[in-house]
């Protein structure tokens, strides 16, 4: 075993006010060996990246250290020198950043960017640092990358930007790379090709790699080891082997529980009660111990100190003390909640509540003095779904494929350039303004950011009945009130919260809200876009439980909008892939996500970073990236990525092929098909 | 996290009986200068809507959480609550001057109401309105600026400096006596002004004691230590010294010419006081007339985008793309015709400068309109985007109900920083327009107009510096206060600045 390159020990790092600090991190201890990857695992608000940021001493102006060293090959980087802190930077520890959007400098090109650190860490110029950056980029996969490197960061796309943000990071030959949320802004087929690129680079350069990430995909997929952190502390250390058999400590159990798969679709999510304590409070005991099921009396009094687990697994839990928990040992397995069978009700042979046909929005581009159209963006290019009463249909693909504004136009919150949108028999794209203000309260929207959703100026019990009063709902404001009451406790909020503010709560909370306020107008349907995935995944059990026990309570459908595989498995009864623009697959749940048959869909569904690594399969690579909506390509839209390509493919959009009575597929694969 | 309502409802409850306790004063004031023969020109009668508007702004904010805590944070700054008394003492000195009144002379046949038209600020000022010399002294002067032939009791004729009708004449002797009465008056004003205040503030400190049952010392030792939340101490010691200088002002104000006198012979600092209204009524009443133009087409302009936006945008272009004293120069210039030719439609050279005042503010307005326009245009189309706005859309909601819920709430921020900050600027137009003679009428009081009289003094030699310097320091303290002021404000409104942020 080689020595440690970085050893952190008992780092802390308070926030804001001293007289009231945030502790963000309290007393962090981790050592990161040459050519390893270090996943540092947790949800949003749990220090990880304040870790991070700590180990460069880059804290934002309020926060400064209290106690603990980084010694980096022995050096205790707290203690050094302003200057010196330069030379480590970039040269011996370099980071990338989760939003490649952001960290480029908009107004440079990349490869001046690259050059900036070459200059400084490499002391290259003119030429050479040039030829370098191009050697860079290649490296790190860029195609063209001569001509790549005089482009602006706004010319690439964001699969791309990350490429040269690592190539940034790779310029200075560091011996460790922090990778925040390296993937959590790209989608998973760029997602599996950054990691892919990560794990490679790894084994080339030797680097150590410290990960940090929320999503326990990613850690069982990089990661040689992995500490979980909660509160502002590591709570459990293992190798991911032993991590993924037998999680040790009752948050990371709930954690794993908590993630949807098929098998727990019969019943609900494992859901982590309560939320993380704010970290103003000085602690008494476990950090867990208001939300662990497992607690005992000694957790609320002392802080538990490091316990063995299994092997090399270190767990910060009474539970594993051999004097306290004798008896009250549980093992993994037992607490993850037997999965039933999916109890999958027969197809419902109803007539649809809405029916979409050949729906079409497109943008035109406009140019000039006159703005002449030169050109359209076909983001939604012939759409066509049927939704049953009670029954979900997700619509799933990555970002730009469209399937946002088909919930929007659907809902007709953007105009249609053609199609029909049929609801309860009634043409919507057909009917007046002011009747279709009326039909508004049959069909919601719920939105991808809680945060945006609400008006910050207005009281959450206002913003509930809102809906009520533009629809008439309810005669009088006392009126009015009282069901917002009966709604926040269907949402499970407590009712006095009405005369609060919207920033008073966290996502999960806020997206309650955004659910109660849709619910208010008694709709049949409700499309939700993306209403997770801005959400932490013990908060993303919780929603998903609310929506499926809303379901079944209510009989809503959902036209459920996501790039989110686990969720599709978990909520879904029909799925629809979308490709830019069109829908290339459709069927239940099991005929898409059990037998793709459309190569983008079976590229798609092997990109998903898989926990359990008996379900893990080959990735399949999509070359390049999606292509733009302004000017797909001719013939099938996938074909310039697809690996099973034909020449016919080229020639013809293919039409629906039906594979079986469910499942239909866009593919010449499995014949010309109808259009 | 604030949790509202959580506060203790005592301190709420006395804040509430307070401001009851100042509605009554100023009902009671309005009452006793209605029995007084009121005369409401234009720009008063707009001054006081100004305020009740203020008014039931103060008290919709104070129901509005997202307006109350920035407002707050304002209300701690020391250096923000320093401004605002200073901002308040200019517009205490305003208000005065805007409750005007028919006075009633003294005659043979008893008393007859008089045609002019004064303030109440010109009747506390009376000493200095009346105390006109014959032509320039300098500050503090006894003796003329200007040598003049004098006839001695023994018939003789020299050419000296003549004695000052009313600057220093108790002086038997002013070249030796003068600093020492100076010196003297000045400490005795000192000391009643700061006896005063003392009295003023041990009573209220006392009062609020004894209705919050607290010990007295221990609250003074708080407002002093700077241990309370809005920082009393600063509010309290500019105050006083606000007050101390008054006295100080009066005092001395009777004896003596502070700021000299100008060519006719006019106290200099009856005129900087005077002043004062003509820069604060130009600062608000022209954000009075925009702001409704500004808000209404700038959040229509975003909101509704097509052709209502393009006429809009066509409209301030237009309007943006003239210059802006161009088209004050001619508007001014064709009131000033109009009025000579309907001379017999104003009665008093009063009504007739606060015509032009109010043209002046409304010309103002309308050239100042776009920029605040633009922005709010720009915020609309943000905010038209957003996924709350696209939700009420969702749920049925009207555009109009949409606009004043979602949209105009939401853009209230910008307005206020605009509000404040556009201030100084307009307080500094009305002196660059005056001084180029398209400002206010000439007999008004302005500091334009002070200025644009020492243009020539300042070509005299000895030069007759005072005008200047009255006007400057007059003007200085006010924008300085208001551009102080205006930080805070933005900095508290601004969302970017705002601490904590999302959730967690």
């Amino acid at each position: 075993m080689t020595a440690p390159l970085l050893e952190v020990e008992g780092l802390r790092v308070h926030l804001g006010d001293p007289a009231r600090p945030v502790r963000a991190v309290e007393g962090v201890d981790f050592m990161l060996r040459r050519g390893e990857i270090f996943a540092l695992l947790g949800e949003s608000g749990c220090g990880k990246s304040m870790t991070a940021f700590a180990l460069l001493r880059l804290l934002p102006p309020s926060g400064r250290f209290i106690a603990g060293s980084v010694r980096l090959d022995g050096r205790d980087l707290l203690r050094l020198p302003e200057h010196a802190m330069r030379e480590v930077r970039g040269r011996r520890i370099a980071m990338i950043f989760q939003e490649p959007q952001t960290a480029l400098n908009p107004v440079m090109t990349a490869g001046a960017q690259i050059e900036e650190v070459l200059n400084c860490h490499r002391h290259l110029r003119g030429a050479a640092a040039r030829r370098r950056t191009v050697e860079l980029l290649a490296e790190v996969g860029i195609p063209d990358p001569e001509r790549r490197c005089d482009e602006y960061p706004h010319q690439l796309s964001g699969g791309m930007k990350q490429r040269v943000l690592i190539a940034m990071a790779l310029a200075g030959e560091p011996d460790i790379l922090i990778a925040d949320e390296p993937t959590t802004a790209l989608d998973v087929t760029i997602q599996a090709q950054v990691l892919e690129l990560l794990r490679r680079l790894k084994q080339k350069t030797g680097m150590a790699v410290l990960l940090i990430t929320h999503d326990l995909g990613v850690v069982a997929e990089m990661a040689d080891r992995v500490a979980v952190m909660y509160a502002g502390h590591i709570v459990e250390q293992a190798d991911r082997e032993t991590f993924f058999r037998s999680p040790a400590h009752p948050y990371t159990r709930r954690l794993f529980d908590s993630v949807p798969t098929l098998d727990k679709r019969a019943g609900r999510l494992a859901v982590i009660a309560g939320a993380v304590p704010p970290l103003t409070q000085v602690f008494r005991g476990c950090r867990f111990e208001s939300r662990c099921e497992l607690r005992m009396d000694v957790c609320a009094e002392q802080p538990p100190r490091w316990w063995a687990g299994e092997g090399t697994q270190r767990v910060r839990c009474h539970l594993f003390d051999p004097k306290i928990a004798a008896g009250v040992r549980v093992t993994a397995a037992a607490a993850v909640t037997p999965a039933a069978a999916p109890a999958m009700a027969p197809p419902s042979d109803q007539t649809p509540l809405l029916s979409v046909r050949d729906l079409k929005v497109h943008f035109p581009i406009q140019r000039g003095l006159f703005r002449r159209t030169v050109g359209r963006v076909y983001a939604v290019d012939g759409v066509s779904l049927d939704i049953a009463p009670g029954r979900t249909l997700a619509l799933v693909g990555e970002s730009g494929c469209g399937k946002t504004t088909a919930g929007k136009a659907i809902v007709q919150l953007l105009p249609l350039t053609a199609g029909r949108v049929r609801f309860q028999g009634r043409e919507l794209t057909q009917i007046d303004a002011r009747r279709l203000r009326r039909l508004r309260a049959d069909i919601q929207f719920i939105f991808q950011d809680p945060y945006a959703a609400m008006n910050p100026r207005m009281m959450v019990g206002d913003i509930v009945a809102e809906g009520m009063v533009a629809q008439g709902i309810g005669a009088s404001r006392r009126e009015r009130m009282q069901r917002v009451d009966e709604l926040l406790q269907q949402v499970g909020l407590p009712p006095d919260i009405k005369s609060r503010y919207p920033h008073e709560f966290s996502g999960g909370q806020r997206q309650r809200i955004c659910i109660a306020r849709a619910l208010a107008v008694n709709p049949r349907l409700i499309i939700c876009d993306e209403p997770t995935s801005a959400l932490d995944v013990s908060v993303q059990a919780q929603i998903l439980n609310l929506l499926k026990e809303l379901q079944d309570r209510r009989g809503l459908s959902y036209l459920f909008i996501t790039h989110n595989l686990a969720v599709v498995e978990y909520l879904a009864h029909h799925v629809a892939v979308m490709y830019l623009g069109r829908i290339v697959e459709h069927g239940t749940v099991e005929d898409v996500l059990q037998r793709p048959q459309h190569p983008y869909t079976r590229a798609l569904l092997s990109a998903v970073p898989q926990i359990d690594p008996r379900t893990r399969r080959e990735v399949i690579r999509l070359a390049g990236e999606l292509p733009s909506p302004s000017a797909p390509p001719r013939g099938c839209h996938f074909h310039p990525r697809c690996p099973q390509a034909m020449p016919q493919c080229r020639a013809t959009y293919p039409g629906k092929v039906a594979v079986s009575g469910s499942h239909s597929v866009h593919c010449l694969l499995y014949g010309p098909g109808q259009s | 996290m604030t949790l509202w309502p959580a506060q203790p409802g005592r301190p709420v409850a006395l804040r509430d009986r307070g401001l009851l306790f100042l509605l009554l004063l100023a009902a009671v004031c309005l009452a006793a200068y209605a029995l007084w023969r009121p005369v409401v020109l234009w720009t008063d009668g707009l001054l006081f809507l100004l305020l009740g508007v203020v008014a039931c702004f103060v008290v919709y904010a104070r129901r509005q959480e997202h307006l109350r805590e920035p407002w707050r944070q304002v209300a701690r700054s020391r250096v923000a609550m320093a401004a605002a008394v200073v901002l308040a003492a200019y517009a205490i000195i305003a208000i005065l001057d805007s409750l005007h009144f028919h006075p009633s002379i003294k005659t043979a046949g008893g008393n007859v109401v008089s045609p002019a038209v004064v303030s109440v600020l010109d009747k506390l000022l009376r000493p200095l309105r009346e105390h006109t010399e014959t032509t320039y002294s300098a500050p503090f002067a006894t003796h003329a600026y200007a040598k003049e032939m004098m006839e001695r009791p023994d018939g003789t004729r020299v050419r000296d400096y003549p004695r000052l009708r009313y600057g220093g004449a108790h002086l038997a002797d002013p070249d030796r006596d003068e600093a020492a009465d100076v010196l003297q008056t000045a400490a005795v004003a000192v000391i009643e002004g700061g006896a005063a205040c003392a009295l003023v503030i041990g009573g209220a400190l006392m009062f609020i004691a004894l209705l919050r049952r607290q010990p007295a010392g221990a609250l003074l030792r708080r407002v002093l230590a700077g241990r309370t939340d809005v920082p009393w101490n600063v509010v309290l010691g500019t105050a006083s010294l606000i007050v101390v200088l008054v006295f100080v002002a009066a005092h001395l104000g009777g004896r003596y010419h502070l700021f000299g006198t100008d060519k006719v012979g006019q106290d200099v600092f009856y005129q900087a006081l005077k002043s004062i209204r003509t820069g604060l009524l130009i600062g608000t009443l022209t954000t009075l007339v925009m702001l409704p133009f500004a808000i209404l087409l700038g959040v229509m302009a975003g909101y509704f985008r097509g052709w209502v936006d393009d006429v809009i945008q066509y409209l301030y272009t237009t309007l943006n793309s003239v210059p802006g004293v161009l088209l004050i120069a001619a508007a001014v210039l064709m009131l000033q015709v109009y009025m000579a030719n309907h001379a017999d439609s104003f009665t008093s050279i009063e009504q007739r400068s606060d015509l032009r005042l109010l043209f002046l503010c409304i010309i103002l307005g309308i050239t100042s309109w776009t920029g605040l326009c633009r922005l709010l245009r720009g915020e609309a189309l943000k905010l038209r985007e957003s996924d709350f706005v696209q939700a009420a859309r969702a749920l049925g909601v009207g555009h109009f109900v949409l606009l004043g819920r979602h949209i105009v709430p939401n853009v209230m921020h910008i307005v206020m920083i605009t509000v404040v900050l556009d201030f100084s600027g307009l307080v500094l137009a009305e002196a660059v327009l005056s001084y180029i003679n398209i400002g206010v009428d000439p007999a008004m009081n302005s500091w334009g107009n002070m200025i644009n009289g020492a243009r020539l003094e300042m070509a005299r030699d000895p030069v007759v510096w005072w005008s200047l310097a009255a006007a400057f320091s007059f003007m200085f303290v006010l924008v300085l206060a208001a551009n102080l002021f205006a930080d805070v404000v933005r900095d508290a409104f601004d969302p970017r600045l705002r601490r904590g942020g999302r959730g967690t």
